[in-house]
């Protein structure tokens, strides 16, 4: 073989890389550190809709439907259990319903509503504001923070103080966020620093907000009135309860009979002051799983729980406007106010906005208010404008006694705010018992009465934190 | 501070070479100076070769620096450079055993005699052909070790593989998977051809697995696909046919009679009248028969290889098609591949690169929805027909809103095409004037599309339970590119005769980048299956769309090395580091650190075992220890507290999305490995023992807070978990004929896995569904009230309480630990047998003592769905005093309680997974064929199965101690194909 000369000339480069740990430090995309975020007033409006986005507003509506006597469960084969162990009152505090992301917990989301306008409040003083409108628009959403977090704690307050006076165990009030959430254990206070804190906020949140602020979508200043008005109901403040009442009432009228129903059947009102709704949280397609509906019926029309008969009973189906607007008796008994499903194929998706806040409460505020500081002619005046305004030739109705006027008050407020997160937390202001028709509960009369001294009476603080924070106290019974 | 560890570069460098040929004679002879003869002695890189005489002699023409390669049988390979001498005298080493062999680590190639680590190769040849989309699948009972359930049976899934034992509690289980140095996911194993892998290795424990550091706490399993053969272009072809059956169910339901007076016994719930009774009673509707046929699977393969000393390639096309049992189910899948290499003696270069696209069209498994199909076989009425006399679908009139199954699965359309490409190219450089340094360098990607398309139709009730009630179409679209690179320096040397060093030095980058977005019309009115059907969404309309989308990145840096030392071939060292940087992780940990270190012993060369040669062929010990680490399973930002998207009242805002945790860090897995390999009497009987000891700390957690903080818990490590077990591989040959062979191979595991710690506040027990995790137990152990059958005087369910006394109340405070979901023992079995040409093989693979939840059958046996079909279990229920049943009465005020045993099953099974028989033509007959080669062969999958499982199958769904429902089985399938190489 001959031989060959051979030159080979290559040319070889392996890499060069220069490998810091700059490779290792992404930045994500769809997500953004917070410390980079609030920089101008446009960011902090985004802030606060996250807020607003956090609110779970159905669970208040859920819990107190099921556990109290506004709420049938379902039956056959189409309930699937949903919330018997609450309706049946054999939770424990670590039942399903009172665990995280369970339609029945208000303590995560509470707290989550409240830890997320602190956050934002942590970087508003530092965001610069030069002109007017930006210095208006910052302390307008310092009002709405305020308003969100004050009202926040005083629904954990509903739902966990052990009885709404002034000595008994409140909640942690969060005045700024955790910082390290591993080691964050608060203990409850005693409720009157939890309500003089809320009130606080509240106030700074009610001179913060302007009147010209009209979204009811967002905290206007007649909610935050509003929120004080329930604040003074639940710690028996009557005479702030009638101020802060009559000055919502006289802000925002009822809304009369004639377009009262539209006010249900509209998927999302305008978000003005045109009706009686002060404050809602709206539900559209985007956030559709926070929808109230779904929690009563399923998407395929299963009833898992509807409209007891003792709350059907207690109008003049005929007469009451509400009877047809909150509710279908064909096929069977079924929940309206959120969208109803009665036959299919079916287009209802249970978007409507949930509201929170309306003018009737004011009114029934008031009459109570009025109640409890013997003005009963007064009472009874507020009582019966809001029945002439729900049914058709209604005769004012004549009370003189005082006992009596509370009563009416508490069938009204069962009949009016049905189904709006009322009904089990007005028993409990009161201390009285849950009472349940036998036709109610499948002929158990175990699962009738609830006396308020019942250990499972009052919710448990859930179990979960129980556990992660041992200076929690949890309530009796638990 | 910006810190840069490593700059490599190598710039131009010119090699000027000239030789000059000349004739090399020389003598090959063992260790003992015998002669060897007929070995084979050719220069390496050239295809010009000699064979040297009966008594060792060769002479060959070779220049300087030439390498000449001499082998032969039994002798261990050997290289000599061509120095001055123009005389050699070769002493070659006898092989003594399979221990020539050598695995793949992915980064490099390793001599299995001299590794310290525990790494297994599975057989690529026996699995290859079997009629399984996912590759994944195929790994079952292959190899000690590794536990592969096979979760389901529709065409494309990918299986459940864990090996020894889950090390993580939250992240995840999985292996790392690596094909020609590329990390790729399992789900995409079913768009890659496995037709086109030429080996598979199994890395186990820290010696093997290391050098992948951060990802490899799951263990590793790395492919090579397969390169070009010199010489002439040789093609095959294979093909193969074949039929899929349903396996039977053992769970039996209620036929219509049956049913019909279950129901008139228990208050006729849907409301029947007599004469509407009578009228049923004529219909009996076999709800499996409605919706499964026969599933058909077909598959080609053309290859081609070959090439001469610079330059080999191989390249393949394939083509599978597999329609699953169940109607409208089915994966097709086109492959392509052209793997190609080229250089000379010091310079190579070459790429591996594969496109796949699959159509996947499934149906929903594993869930208890309603309207999924195949809970529609088990919860359809018997007395109902899917169609009409005019062929319209019939619906169910009940109150159990079922709705009709076949329509759901038959109108709908669940499609989801991928399209996936994975390239490697690399290079690689010997220094020409020392070449026991190489520089290496390859860069890789593997792309990954997907799109999903889910059509309801609007007459049906997944299209009247979407968004306006008029059927829905979701299309969503992703991306994920993944690439690598990886720079290393080998170095490999044998000094002095007898130290052999090889020490590699590596730098890598790995990146990964994902983008999806995806939409839902609402409102299909119009005919059309796709999106021209959508109605405009408006305000009022209810049919507004939804859109989204997402995406995510995170990145990987590491430097690593290895040092490998063998002293007179017997002794053997091995140490490796790692050092990996992740983005995932907390600012205060975001780099770690792994090791490992190894040693092996080969004493049946020691000149004390002189005395057993010859029946004792092989005795080898190896011992190793060290870290790997695991990161996946945790979101990529986990680490961050960020702000993200949140909706309300139709404008966005910015929400507190995770409170993040700075010092987020790597679970950490250390393992300690011994084991023991041994051959005797001529190889004739082998096998391995191996004894491992893992435990992982560090695990991901999600730690409980306090809710008034605003989370319930924050992503932290806490909690150690340990695994242990036994691992025996064992092959023995009882029969060798000159006609006539029996292999038998079979391997076994036992896997002790044990929580050791939780929570960081000593938490021991966290519920999980029906189990629960309890320091001192496995993962996935069961926890449920003990079910003591039925009161005969009242049909009252009883339970034992925690005395076991029993009684009357069910009480979760009676709960007890049962078993373990994850089978602790389980292999394979692999008989063989040939005789002339002609072999069977027949191989079974066992899984041996876990607990199955069985809700599958709680559904059916629930007396509260009495208004759908339900088991023939209910036809023993309680009924009068006295009865002796272990079904309580079906009294609806009995509240159901399913936390109980009564619906854990043993989920032990041995299964026929595959029996080939092949026969390959005989060399007379295929040269007057004019072929090289041609086998034929007819094989059964899973044809035979033991189980006292009562479903359709043992292997409950990935990850799962629940057999939720809607359980779609691994199926019996024959099939006949041909391998015709030419």
């Amino acid at each position: 073989m001959k031989s060959i000369n051979k030159l080979i000339a290559l040319s070889f480069l392996i890499s060069i890389v220069a490998a810091c740990n700059k490779q290792v430090d992404l930045q994500p995309t769809d997500v953004v550190p917070i410390e980079r975020v609030f920089t101008s007033v446009n960011d902090l409006e985004q802030g606060v809709i996250g807020v607003y986005g956090t609110w779970q507003a159905r669970r208040p509506i859920y819990l107190s439907a099921v556990f109290s006597d506004e709420a049938r469960q379902g039956v056959g084969a189409e309930y699937r259990g949903v919330g018997a162990i609450l309706f049946r009152w054999e939770h424990t505090s670590d039942a399903q319903d009172f665990r995280d992301a369970e339609a029945g917990n208000a303590w995560t989301n509470m707290y989550q509503v409240i830890d997320r306008a602190n956050r934002v409040l942590f970087y508003l003083d530092d965001v610069p504001a030069t002109t007017a409108a930006d210095q208006a628009q910052k302390s307008r959403i310092r009002g709405e923070l305020l308003a969100l977090r004050g009202f926040a704690h005083f629904e954990l307050m509903r739902w966990y103080a052990q009885r709404y006076t002034p000595d008994a165990l409140g909640i942690p009030y969060m005045e700024t966020y955790a910082q390290d959430p591993g080691n964050f254990r608060p203990s409850r206070p005693v409720s009157s620093e939890v309500i003089t804190k809320i009130e606080r906020d509240l106030a700074e949140a009610r001179s913060l907000i302007p009147t010209t602020f009209t979204d009811i979508s967002r905290v206007t200043r007649n909610g935050v009135i509003a929120m004080q008005a329930r604040v003074a109901l639940y710690t028996n403040n009557w005479d702030s309860a009638v101020a802060r009442a009559t000055a919502v009432i006289n802000a925002q009228p009822l809304t009369p009979r004639a377009s009262y129903p539209a006010l249900w059947t509209t998927r999302n009102l305008p978000n003005n002051q045109s009706t009686e709704v002060i404050w809602k949280l709206n539900i559209n397609a985007s956030n559709v799983g926070l929808a109230v509906g779904p929690l009563f019926q399923d998407a395929n029309g299963a009833v898992q729980f509807s409209p007891s008969t003792k709350l059907l009973n207690s109008y003049d189906s005929v007469n009451d406007i509400r009877f047809p607007t909150f509710y279908r008796t064909s096929p069977r008994p079924l929940l309206a106010k959120y969208g109803v499903i009665t036959s299919l194929p079916t287009t209802e998706n249970f978007v409507y906005d949930i509201k929170v806040l309306r003018t009737s409460e004011m009114y029934l505020i008031r009459a109570e208010a009025y109640a409890e500081t013997n003005r009963v002619a007064l009472g009874a005046a507020d009582l019966n404008a809001l029945r002439a305004q729900r049914i058709a030739g209604y005769t004012p109705m004549n009370i003189t006694d005082r006992q009596m006027l509370i009563d009416e008050i508490m069938l009204e407020r069962y009949r009016e705010l049905a189904f709006e997160g009322h009904r089990y937390f007005d028993l409990k202001r009161r201390n009285l018992p849950i009472q349940r028709l036998l036709a109610d509960v499948q002929n158990n009369t175990a699962l009738q009465t609830l006396a308020p001294t019942d250990p499972r009476y009052l919710l448990p603080i859930p179990q979960q934190e129980i556990f992660a924070n041992p200076n929690i106290t949890q309530n009796p019974g638990y | 501070m910006r810190r840069c560890y490593l700059f490599l570069s190598f710039l131009l460098l010119s090699i000027l070479s000239l030789a000059q040929t000349r004739t090399i004679t020389g003598k090959i002879t063992d260790e003992r100076g015998e002669p060897v003869p007929f070995a084979s002695v050719k220069l390496k890189g050239s295809r010009s070769g000699i064979a040297a005489d009966a008594a060792g002699n060769f002479s060959i023409s070779a220049k300087d620096n030439d390498v000449l390669v001499i082998s032969g049988t039994g002798l261990v390979e050997k290289e000599i450079t061509v120095g001055q001498d123009n005389v050699l005298n070769i002493p070659m080493q006898r092989n003594q055993s399979a221990l020539t062999e050598v695995f793949v680590t992915g980064y490099n190639t390793k001599s299995r005699r001299s590794s310290a680590g525990s790494a297994t190769s599975v057989t690529i040849d026996d699995i290859r052909t079997q009629p399984v989309a996912s590759f994944d699948q195929l790994l079952q009972g292959q190899a000690p070790g590794i536990n592969v359930v096979t979760g389901s049976g529709q065409p494309g899934r990918a299986a459940n593989v864990t090996i020894r034992g889950r090390g993580s509690i939250s992240g995840s289980t999985q292996p790392l998977y690596i094909v020609d140095g590329i990390e790729i996911n399992a789900q995409d194993f079913s768009t890659l051809n496995q037709g086109d892998f030429e080996s598979v290795t199994v890395l186990k424990d820290a010696a093997a697995a290391s050098i992948y550091g951060s990802r490899a706490a799951g263990g590793v399993i790395v492919i090579t696909t397969r390169r070009g053969r010199v010489g002439p272009t040789r093609f095959s072809y294979d093909v193969q046919f074949g039929r899929s059956q349903w396996p039977r169910s053992k769970l039996k339901l209620m036929n219509t009679n049956q049913k019909l007076d279950y129901e008139l016994e228990n208050g006729n719930p849907n409301g029947w009248t007599m004469a509407e009774i009578d009228s049923l009673r004529n219909i009996e509707t076999d709800w499996e028969k409605v919706f499964f046929r026969t599933g058909i699977t077909q598959q080609h393969q053309l290859s081609a290889s070959g090439g001469n000393d610079k330059t080999r390639f191989y390249a393949s096309i394939a083509y599978l098609n597999q329609t699953g049992v169940v109607q409208a189910t089915a994966l097709k899948r086109y492959t392509g591949r052209l793997n190609l290499e080229t250089g000379n003696d010091n310079l190579r270069v070459g790429m591996n690169t594969t496109f796949g696209y699959s159509i996947f069209t499934s149906t929903q498994e594993n869930d208890q929805v309603i309207s999924s199909p195949l809970n529609g076989i088990r919860w359809s009425l018997p007395y109902f027909t899917p169609y009409d006399k005019e062929g319209n679908y019939l619906q169910d009139p009940t109150p159990s809103g079922q709705p009709n199954p076949l329509q759901e699965l038959l109108e709908n359309k669940r499609r989801f095409p991928q399209w996936k490409a994975i390239g490697n190219v690399f290079a690689e450089y010997k220094l020409p004037f020392y070449p026991a340094i190489m520089l290496r360098t390859n860069w890789g990607l593997d792309y990954t599309q997907n799109e999903t398309e889910i059509y309801n139709r609007r007459t049906t009730a997944a299209g009247q339970v979407a968004t306006g009630g008029q059927g829905s179409l979701a299309r969503a679209f992703n991306r994920n590119l993944r690439y690598i690179g990886t720079n290393s320096i080998n170095f490999k040397k044998t000094f002095g005769g007898e130290h052999d060093l090889a020490v590699s030095v590596y730098q890598e980058y790995l990146s990964e980048q994902f983008r999806a977005f995806n939409f839902t019309g609402y409102g299909l009115t119009l005919p059309f299956p796709n999106e021209a059907a959508i109605t405009n969404g408006t305000s009022t309309n209810g049919f507004i769309p939804t859109v989204a989308g997402n995406g995510t990145e995170n990145s990987l840096v590491s430097y690593f090395g290895e040092v490998d030392y063998g002293l007179m071939n017997r002794y053997f060292l091995h140490a490796g580091f790692r050092r990996d940087g992740s983005s995932k992780f907390g600012i205060n940990n975001k780099w770690a650190n792994f090791y490992n270190i190894g040693a092996s012993w080969i004493i049946s060369d020691e000149a004390f075992m002189e005395s057993t040669r010859g029946k004792l062929d092989l005795l080898k010990l190896r011992a190793s220890y060290g870290t790997v680490g695991n990161q996946d399973g945790i979101l990529d930002f986990a680490a961050r507290t960020q702000l993200g998207r949140s909706s309300y009242a139709g404008t966005t805002g910015l929400r507190l999305i995770d409170p993040g945790n700075p010092d987020l860090r790597w679970e950490t897995r250390k393992t300690a490995n011994v084991g023991v390999e041994f051959g005797l009497f001529k190889n004739r009987f082998g096998g391995s023992v191996e004894y491992y000891h893992s435990v992982t700390s560090d695990l991901f957690y999600r730690r409980a807070v306090s809710g008034t903080s605003g989370f319930a818990s924050v992503l932290a490590n806490a909690g150690r978990l340990r695994n242990k077990g036994i691992e025996v591989a064992l092959r023995v040959q009882p029969v060798k004929t000159s006609s006539f062979s029996w292999n038998v191979e079979g391997n076994f595991t036992y896997n002790k896995n044990t929580i050791l710690e939780l929570g960081p506040d000593g938490e021991d027990n966290v519920q999980n569904g029906v189990a629960v995790h309890k320091i001192g137990k496995p993962l996935n152990t069961l926890w449920l009230v003990r079910y003591a059958g039925v009161d005969p005087d009242n049909g009252d369910p009883l339970y034992f309480d925690k005395e076991g006394k029993v009684t009357n109340v069910y009480d979760p405070e009676n709960n007890v630990y049962l078993g373990t979901s994850d089978a602790p023992y389980f292999g394979g079995i692999t008989n063989t047998f040939n005789y002339k040409g002609v072999e069977l093989q027949v191989f079974w693979v066992y899984s041996l003592g876990n607990e199955v939840y069985n809700n599958d059958r709680l559904n059916v046996e629930n007396p509260g769905y009495t208004a759908s079909q339900l088991s023939t279990d209910l036809l023993r229920e309680w009924r009068n005093p006295g009865d002796i049943t272990d079904v309580p009465r079906a009294d609806p005020s009995v509240y159901f309680l399913d936390a109980t045993t009564r619906f854990v099953e043993n989920g032990s099974f041995w299964r026929l997974r595959n029996v080939q028989v092949s026969y390959n033509l005989q060399r007379n007959l295929l040269q007057r064929l004019k072929i090289n080669s041609l086998r034929v062969f007819v094989q059964g999958q899973n044809l035979f199965t033991i189980t006292k499982y009562r479903g359709y199958d043992p292997e409950v769904p990935a990850g799962g101690f629940i057999n939720a429902g809607a359980q779609y089985p691994t199926l019996k399938t024959i099939t006949a194909g041909v391998n015709i190489g030419f």
